[in-house]
């Protein structure tokens, strides 16, 4: 269900915003959310009971489970960007399967960016003053088909890298390729030899699986 | 199939030729590809992908370009060059691989980047001609897009991302009710489901695939959808109706039958600038006069897929 982001919620987004510094554009932003169903994946796969089991709370364990789901479903959310106030208006009233473009998603109070985020915040922070890697050409294709970053790859970084930071993977040209989570921090980023970042999303995987099913039917 | 075509396709002997030739030189073949503004402009893209070995020709349209691998000798990379749909560039979404005939089609709604429309793209997915819409609205004023099948809708919400759209709002809606949605719109785009006659150039398993049965199907189809667009467009607003089929009973005759119909009244053919002239008669059955102004474009003529569009107005009754 489409939304406006409630006071939480958009305390959620200006701490992010500030965070990569484009708090200055949230602003002038029309954000709707939407609500999303999601099944817990330890609940689904019977690790939720052992966990509780684990836990000793044998005795409450159907009420807990069910108010850990109905908890999830609460609080997971897409956050999308709409063009204008008009179609905001729209999503809320006539509530679309889909509107503007998807920024991220908060999932247990937390804000996890998307591709399309990480293109905000380079169009609109120049300054480089937040969490990235810009590679050279031969590890940007690798990360184009999923592959993770070894330190060699790495050109330049942000001196600021916090080890299991959220990154933002550029090329050579300065183009958002990908989101990365860092292994190390600072000057250890370049260790050669070594992942030293994750690759969690990359503009090439989503393309290359189409790509791939489709070859299978032929 | 094919040899209906004789009763309608100017130098059919010249399209069989075409077809064959291009089959034969598969490896050479050529696309066309629409540079996507929101992200780059056309001189940048073309710079880049020439940087990169791809021969690119200009088009009538100035976002537009052929392009092919250059294998003239002059470019020895051109057998490791990535194929067309897998460019660091297209991931990105600098670009959509799109026929020129589907551009020509959006470029008749007539949109430009400063007004405020509501636009409709009755039958979206993937994407293509949505995203093309956007582009030419600079990401202003609102696009509803309308997919009937879900199965399809994940393709239309990639390319819209992929493409940086964000002025467009997707329903799951059949086209034949739009109306539920109770809005009117300034243009809407009908790019009808169609036997797909039209891209036999380039999937020749359409020779065979295909049954007059499938022709009758789409046309009752495109019949209802042309009628309840007309339906929900504004007094002087314009709807392009479109299909990339040959057969006339996907094209002008469902535009002469509207035309015959008691919207008939409300709405007149408009010129288009490209394209061979709608044919006049099928089967001994002479169309509305008007339909000279609809187009046809031809894969042997016009070096684009196999394609018709028709542009009509509303007319708005209080001005007269």
């Amino acid at each position: 269900m489409f939304k406006l982001a409630s006071d939480k919620e958009e305390a959620i987004l200006k701490r992010e915003f500030n965070k990569w510094s484009i708090f200055d554009i949230y602003k002038d932003l029309e954000i709707v959310i939407k609500i999303f169903k999601q099944k817990d994946p330890k609940y689904l796969e019977g690790k939720l009971d052992k966990v509780l089991i684990e836990n000793n709370n044998l005795k409450n364990r159907n009420k807990d489970a069910s108010k850990d789901k109905l908890k999830l479903m609460d609080n997971n959310c897409n956050i999308y960007l709409c063009s204008n106030k008009e179609q905001k208006e729209m999503a809320i009233k006539m509530q679309p399967l889909h509107t503007g473009i998807m920024i991220g998603q908060i999932k247990n109070k937390k804000f996890i960016p998307n591709l399309n985020f990480a293109e905000i915040i380079v169009k609109y922070n120049s300054t480089l003053n937040y969490p990235y890697v810009i590679l050279e050409n031969k590890g940007s294709n690798l990360v184009l088909y999923g592959r993770d970053i070894m330190g060699k790859s790495v050109l330049e970084f942000n001196n600021q890298i916090k080890e299991n930071q959220i990154v933002i993977i550029l090329n050579q040209k300065k183009e958002v390729i990908g989101i990365g989570r860092s292994r190390y921090n600072n000057k250890l980023i370049v260790q050669t030899d070594k992942i030293t970042v994750d690759n969690i999303q990359d503009i090439g995987t989503h393309y290359l699986k189409y790509e791939n099913k489709h070859n299978l039917k032929i | 199939m094919i040899s209906r075509f004789l009763t309608f396709i100017p130098n059919t002997e010249v399209l069989l030729e075409y077809i064959e030739n291009l089959n034969s030189k598969r490896s050479n073949n050529f696309e066309y590809i629409r540079a996507n503004n929101l992200k780059i402009k056309s001189e940048e893209l073309e710079k880049a992908l020439i940087d990169k070995g791809y021969r690119i020709d200009k088009t009538i349209l100035n976002e537009v370009f052929k392009i092919e691998k250059a294998i003239d000798g002059n470019n020895s990379n051109a057998n490791i060059l990535p194929s067309i749909g897998s460019t660091l560039e297209y991931l990105k979404g600098y670009y959509y691989i799109q026929d020129l005939s589907s551009c020509l089609a959006v470029e008749e709604l007539g949109i430009n980047e400063n007004n405020s429309s509501m636009v409709l793209d009755m039958a979206a997915s993937p994407g293509g001609k949505t995203t093309f819409i956007a582009q030419k609205m600079n990401n202003n004023g609102n696009i509803i897009a309308c997919e009937p099948n879900i199965k399809r809708i994940p393709s239309l919400i990639f390319n819209l991302s992929r493409c940086n759209v964000k002025n467009t709002t997707i329903f799951n809606i059949n086209g034949e009710n739009i109306d539920e949605l109770g809005i009117k719109f300034d243009r809407i785009l009908l790019d009808a489901p169609c036997s797909c006659e039209g891209i036999i150039a380039k999937d020749q398993t359409r020779k065979k695939s295909r049954e007059y049965k499938d022709i009758e199907i789409c046309s009752i189809k495109q019949k209802t959808l042309i009628k309840s667009a007309i339906k929900v467009l504004k007094p002087g607003g314009i709807m392009v109706y479109c299909t990339c089929s040959f057969a006339p009973e996907e094209n002008e005759m469902i535009i002469d039958e509207l035309l015959k119909s008691n919207q008939g009244s409300d709405v007149k053919i408009e010129p288009i600038r490209y394209g061979i002239d709608g044919l006049p008669e099928f089967k001994n059955k002479k169309f509305n006069t008007d339909i000279k102004n609809t187009k046809r474009l031809y894969p042997h003529i016009h070096n684009t897929n196999g394609f018709f569009i028709a542009k009509l107005r509303k007319i708005n009754k209080c001005l007269n």
